[in-house]
């Protein structure tokens, strides 16, 4: 249950609280999730106040604030198309309205293609206190990283694409692939699936290795949403879709 | 905590717990209008609010997080203009414009829809539907299908953009006058700038009357307090004292319950009472809504020593909170020994685990719980045998349908309390009224006339709450505490302790001539009711009595037809089946459609024409009628209206079939190479009510100023049926709907009614509607004739006197108003209360009769089938009020949708459900839905004193198999088991 609510005014303060051993003390952003907990006592940390939510566009990339809500950065303009597709994804258009940026990719799951799509740009994600810049995988491998999410940036000049399969149009995408193309040649492949966090499959330049990779991956899961054989057949699919039109 | 919410442009401060969320916080305060859907993951939408202008969950967000902020709800929106001496602004554009087309089904997420709408509309002066179905697309209905809140939204916003007139696309064509088709094309439009297309087509055939009120497309009774969210749903009353209750459910799915200690439970403050079978009268029933005697086995208690299926009763509990009743559940420890569960229907006949051995176990008919067997059909007709032997050939197939949630957004809710007569009364959200009273009455120690039942407002159905599912629970509890107890479940617990679809296996069998005609038809269903029987024999017999009806055969075998139909329905350690709406028939109409089109395809014949040459018609008898009924003896019955030629030639024009079907450039002419389209039909048929079983009530009293009261036990879970009954007394009495006044579903006040389930409520109560507005227009008569004669010379009588337009006339062009005439009885001379009391039951149950349609496009590589576009041509008779039927149809084709391509409930190993939200279990939203296209032909019945046969079912069950049959038109696979998921198509598809 949460015992405690706080809303800082200053990252500061923010952080303060975030850092004490005791009481356990997280951080509470859009609320989609929060608002359902029921286990053990916790403190929450609202960051609305923080001015976490602009986003922007340089030559270098995209900066996206970690409290920037789902469905204003789907309706910016500056957004590579993909990446606004994949947002559409994120649940109902009511909870994109108060979920962010920062806590949908902190706790995605791997039918999350805005997570998928984040993987596959290399996402960086910059954590307070420091200002530490960690790559959204290395964050999805090994954990904690800082106290506070402050921003997600994703690069400039990268070309995103993302397949799913799903029952219905907007039904959960049980599997999905992303791939993102650097101007350079270096391409990243991300399989998304209902078994899984987003996995990355290939870094590198070219395309060699990259199917058996897709094959290999998914035939190590199977559960009620799809059969091993369906997913390793499917996900070349769409990889094999997203390069033609690439 | 104490926090500041500016809501409606007022100012409040509320206490609240730093964990509370908005929609706790706002309800707990008097907010009804948001809804709670019982969801964990925000996937509903019924509590949707706006937050500083945004439209947000307020289940989803910390009400902490809303302070200092600005929340709107649906009670600022608009009120109901006539509030006596009070002025008001009266309701809001979009309030009117849904309630006038017909957007508004049960209610439960219209708040949320309106706000939605409104949101839009300030950002979006001018949307299109694409816009409109965004906006929407965070909110679930499981009503509307989607059609017509999309129009209400584009008329207000032409209405507030200041367009003089919105014109819909109204096509109401008369009798038929040539036999030309109906081209796609020929279509109507108006002038005007926008056009919404809320008003179905409608083709009358001959014999169908001229009315005033039946037939008008009124706006229901109820549209305005829904559209104003008022708390007229069992969880917006709150009661002084009132306690919390939560059920322990079993975590195995299948065991005897060695020990249960409650005392730590019992222990924690707050907690009321805590109750184990142990503790309660150990009484065998069935959770079945049904008349008395109940068809099927009695095997259920409220609390057992043995639990059957995870999700199954363990303890109850009451408590101050809802979180301190969670909270004693976590506490109460008990010993289970856990039993061998069977987890597949094919070993649940003779297998040497038995789920029912309790001695208190009440058999119906063939049910023998020492098998697992809850019940067993065997019907033969005709000679099967000799029509196989005569067939040129003989096509087997197996086929398989899901278990599936009825997925009504307003959970399973109840409250229950002590009046001040001692008396029980139990306010729940049910179809069954009158069957809650008299199947709980034994359970609860109490005499029948002790407990008094009253259905509110419901927020959907669909035959899920055709159960006494929670009503005990909250009664028992109340007996306990002698305290009020609200009970509401929770969306997790709807989906592992509520009821489902049957799912079934069939076997088909059929043999044909060479030129189409069946010799002989046979279906063996092996149905899964799980771990109760309720509706196992009855949903059963409705899949053969329904869908194997339909095809008699053609020349000698039309005039005696080789049908057999067996079913075994078996127990097994899942949640327990029961009622779903289409009850049965949508299961057997998959594997029937797709055998027919498969046998259609190997033979070389035009699909809809084999059916037809061999589909049941007019003035034939119903070859079932002298075999099989639902709880009566069988009785011969004549099909007096069969519209299925015109359905399937209106259903074909719409859908375009003529220019698509066989059409190969059409097929691969979809936008990717990977893709390609297909055309499917089915036809089908279902049943109006139960004959010489359903009975309805009614009551109809006049007032001083001319209206009346209307009683009616019927209920309407927000199908309309109060409108249409209204819609019929007006029609005798010569008054619009809106001077009468409906009030249905208490047990103390309302005549009886069976309730609202087997598509009964428009024929059977809509009869005894009639019956009783006629004895009341008699004395209207005859009191008017008194008031002529008094002044005049010329002696009329009752027969000389019309009723309308709120008036008695007379021939001589006289007339007198129904206010005078009212007064003169309540006051002036010879008074009396001139009412009438009425009842029927139908020696008949004339089946309605559709064709469906529906386009496809799939994909090749994945299997992923989109459905572009659905049409259902449908002869329900006279066609009451055409928007609330029409809404019928646009809703059950959606429900029928899911069906087809996504509703599946899921089990792991352990018997452990895997969907347990709206989010893994998917129903479809607003923003990807096909096309809906919903065409009456309307033929008159003749047994219905207004011509008119039922509607509410019939559009369950053929979108499946025209889907299934449109995905082998597109590819050339036959997929034989729904849902048809992408990886069921990819493997027919390899094979």
């Amino acid at each position: 249950m949460i015992t405690q609510y706080h809303r800082p005014d200053t990252k500061e303060l923010a952080l303060s609280l975030l850092s004490r051993k005791q009481p356990k003390t997280v951080v509470l952003a859009g609320g989609t999730r929060l608002s359902q907990y029921r286990g053990e006592p916790i403190e929450v940390v609202d960051i609305q106040a923080l001015h976490l939510d602009s986003f922007s566009s340089s030559q270098d990339g995209f900066t996206i604030g970690a409290g920037a809500r789902l469905a204003d950065i789907e309706s910016w303009h500056g957004l590579p198309e993909a990446y606004r597709l994949a947002l559409r994804r994120e649940g109902t258009i009511n909870l994109r309205q108060t979920a962010t940026a920062g806590g949908t990719l902190l706790s995605a799951s791997g039918t999350s293609l805005f997570a998928c799509a984040a993987l596959a740009a290399d996402a960086l994600l910059i954590w307070e206190p420091g200002a530490a810049s960690v790559s959204y995988g290395d964050w999805l491998a090994m954990g904690n990283s800082g106290l506070l999410l402050s921003e997600i940036r994703l690069p400039a000049s990268v070309e995103i694409r993302v397949e799913s399969v799903e029952r219905s149009p907007l039904d959960v995408p049980f599997l999905s692939v992303s791939v993102a193309r650097w101007k350079s040649g270096r391409l990243r492949v991300v399989m998304g699936s209902s078994s899984a966090k987003p996995m990355l499959i290939a870094d590198g330049n070219g395309t060699e290795g990259v199917e058996e990779g897709l094959r290999s991956a998914s035939r190590q899961f199977a559960d009620h949403w799809a059969s091993p054989d369906y997913r390793a057949d499917s996900v070349v699919a769409l990889f094999r879709r997203i390069l033609s039109g690439m | 905590m104490i926090i500041s919410l500016r809501i409606n442009q007022t100012q409040y401060e509320y206490d609240c717990q730093p964990g509370d969320t908005l929609l706790q916080v706002l309800r707990k305060n008097g907010w009804f209008g948001a809804k709670w859907g019982g969801c964990k993951e925000g996937e509903c939408g019924a509590c949707a609010v706006l937050l500083d202008g945004r439209l947000v969950n307020s289940c989803s967000i910390l009400a902490a997080q809303a302070d200092g902020h600005d929340i709107e709800t649906i009670e600022g929106l608009g009120e109901h203009p006539q509030q006596g001496w009070r002025a008001n602004e009266g309701l809001h554009v979009l309030q009117t414009t849904f309630a006038e087309v017909g957007a508004i089904q049960c209610g439960y997420c219209t708040p949320a829809m309106l706000l939605a709408s409104l949101r839009l509309l300030r950002q979006n002066p001018n949307p299109n539907e694409d816009d409109a179905r965004k906006a929407l697309s965070g909110i679930l209905c499981r009503c509307t299908g989607y059609k017509k809140p999309v129009q209400a939204i584009l008329r207000a916003a032409a209405i507030l953009r200041g367009e003089s007139g919105v014109q819909d696309e109204i096509f109401s064509l008369g009798p038929l006058q040539t036999n030309e088709p109906i081209s796609p094309e020929d279509q109507s439009g108006g002038t005007q700038l926008t056009q919404t297309r809320v008003m179905p087509k409608i083709w009358t055939l001959p014999g169908v009357k001229t009315t005033r009120q039946v037939g008008k497309p009124e706006i229901k009774v109820d549209a305005l307090k829904l559209a104003q969210g008022k708390p007229a749903f069992t969880a917006d009353m709150e009661m002084r004292g009132m306690l919390y209750a939560r059920v322990l459910f079993s975590p195995v799915a299948h065991a005897r319950i060695v020990d249960i200690d409650t005392s730590a439970a019992k222990a924690l403050p707050g907690v009321a009472a805590v109750l184990t079978w142990r503790d309660i009268p150990r009484v065998v029933y069935s959770t079945a809504g049904q008349s008395d005697p109940i068809p099927g086995p009695l095997d259920t208690f409220s609390l057992d020593y043995k639990v059957r299926y995870v999700g199954d009763r363990v303890a109850f509990v009451a408590a101050e909170t809802p979180e301190i009743a969670e909270k004693a559940l976590s506490l109460i420890k008990v010993t289970y020994e856990e039993l061998p569960a069977i987890l597949d229907a094919r070993e649940a006949l003779d297998n040497q685990t038995i789920l029912h051995d309790e001695p208190e176990y009440v058999n119906f008919a063939d049910s023998n719980p020492a098998r697992n067997l809850a019940a067993e059909i065997r019907i033969d007709i005709g000679n099967v045998e000799k029509g196989f032997a005569e067939a040129d050939q003989i096509f087997e197939a197996e086929y398989e349908v899901p278990k599936v949630q009825q997925a009504h957004i307003e959970p399973h809710v109840v409250l229950t309390y002590w009046d001040e007569d001692d008396r029980l009364v139990i306010k729940t959200s049910t179809q069954v009224p009158f069957h809650v009273r008299r199947i709980l009455a034994p359970v609860l120690k109490l005499p029948m006339k002790r407990i008094r039942v009253i259905k509110p407002r419901i927020g959907g159905g669909f035959g899920g709450k055709q159960e006494i599912l929670i009503e005990d629970v909250a009664a028992h509890l109340t007996i306990a505490t002698r305290r009020p107890v609200l009970y509401e479940y929770s969306r997790e617990e709807e989906f592992i302790a509520a009821r489902s679809r049957h799912p079934m296996v069939a076997r088909m069998k059929t043999g044909v001539k060479k030129d189409g005609t069946i010799t002989a038809n046979e279906m063996y269903v092996l149905s899964d009711t799980g771990a109760y029987g309720c509706h196992a024999l009855t949903v059963a017999g409705n899949t053969g009595h329904k869908s194997m009806a339909l095809y008699v055969g053609d020349g000698e075998y039309r005039k005696q037809p080789n049908i057999r139909f067996y079913a075994d329905v078996v127990y097994t350690n899942h949640t327990p089946a029961g009622a779903y709406r289409g009850y049965g028939v949508p299961q057997g109409f998959w594997p029937l459609e797709r055998h027919l089109e498969k046998i259609a395809h190997a033979l070389g014949l035009d699909p809809i024409e084999f059916r037809l040459k061999n589909a049941l018609r007019e003035g034939e008898l119903h070859p079932f009628s002298t075999a099989w009924s639902e709880g009566r003896e069988p009785r011969p019955e004549i099909i007096h209206t069969v519209g299925l030629e015109e359905c399937v030639r209106q259903g074909k024009a719409a859908i375009g079939w003529d220019q698509k079907f066989g059409n190969e450039s059409w097929r691969n002419s979809a936008d990717k190479p990977t893709k390609k389209r297909g055309i499917g039909a089915a036809l089908v048929m279902q049943g109006t009510a139960i004959p010489y079983l359903d009975m309805g009530g009614a009551s109809i009293k006049m007032q001083d100023d001319g209206s009346f009261v209307l009683l009616v036990g019927a209920t309407d879970l927000g199908t309309g049926s109060d409108t249409v009954l209204a819609q019929m007394a007006g029609e005798v009495l010569g008054v619009p709907v809106e001077d009468i006044f409906v009030y249905s579903s208490d047990t103390d006040f309302t005549p009886f009614d069976k309730g609202a389930y087997a598509s009964s409520t428009t024929y059977i109560s809509g009869t005894a509607v009639v019956k009783a507005a006629q004895i009341v227009a008699d004395k209207i008569k005859q009191r008017a004739a008194a008031m002529f004669n008094s002044a005049g010379t010329v002696k009329l009588g009752e027969n000389d006197i019309r009723l309308e337009n709120r008036c008695a006339l007379a021939p001589d062009g006289r007339s007198l108003t129904l206010s005078e005439i009212g007064h003169n009885a309540l006051h002036h001379d010879n008074q009396e209360q001139i009412m009438g009391v009425a009842s029927y039951m139908s020696p008949s149950s004339p089946p309605p009769f559709a064709a469906q349609f529906a386009e496809v496009e799939v994909d090749t590589e994945t299997g992923e089938v989109e459905v572009k576009q659905l049409v259902m041509a449908v002869d329900s008779g006279v066609i009451v009020n055409p928007l609330t039927a029409s809404g019928q149809i646009e809703g059950g084709m959606t429900q029928a949708l899911g069906y087809a391509v996504c509703e599946e409930m899921r089990y792991d190993e352990k018997g452990r459900p895997l969907d347990k939200n709206l989010v893994d279990y998917h129903i479809f939203r607003a923003d990807e839905m096909p096309g809906l296209e919903a065409i009456f032909v309307q033929t008159y019945e003749p047994s219905h004193p207004f011509g008119v046969k039922a509607v509410a079912e019939i559009p369950m069950d053929g979108v499946a198999p025209a889907v299934g049959n449109a995905v082998f038109n597109a590819v050339g696979a036959n997929v034989d088991v729904i849902p048809i998921t992408p990886e069921r198509l990819w493997r027919a598809m390899k094979e």
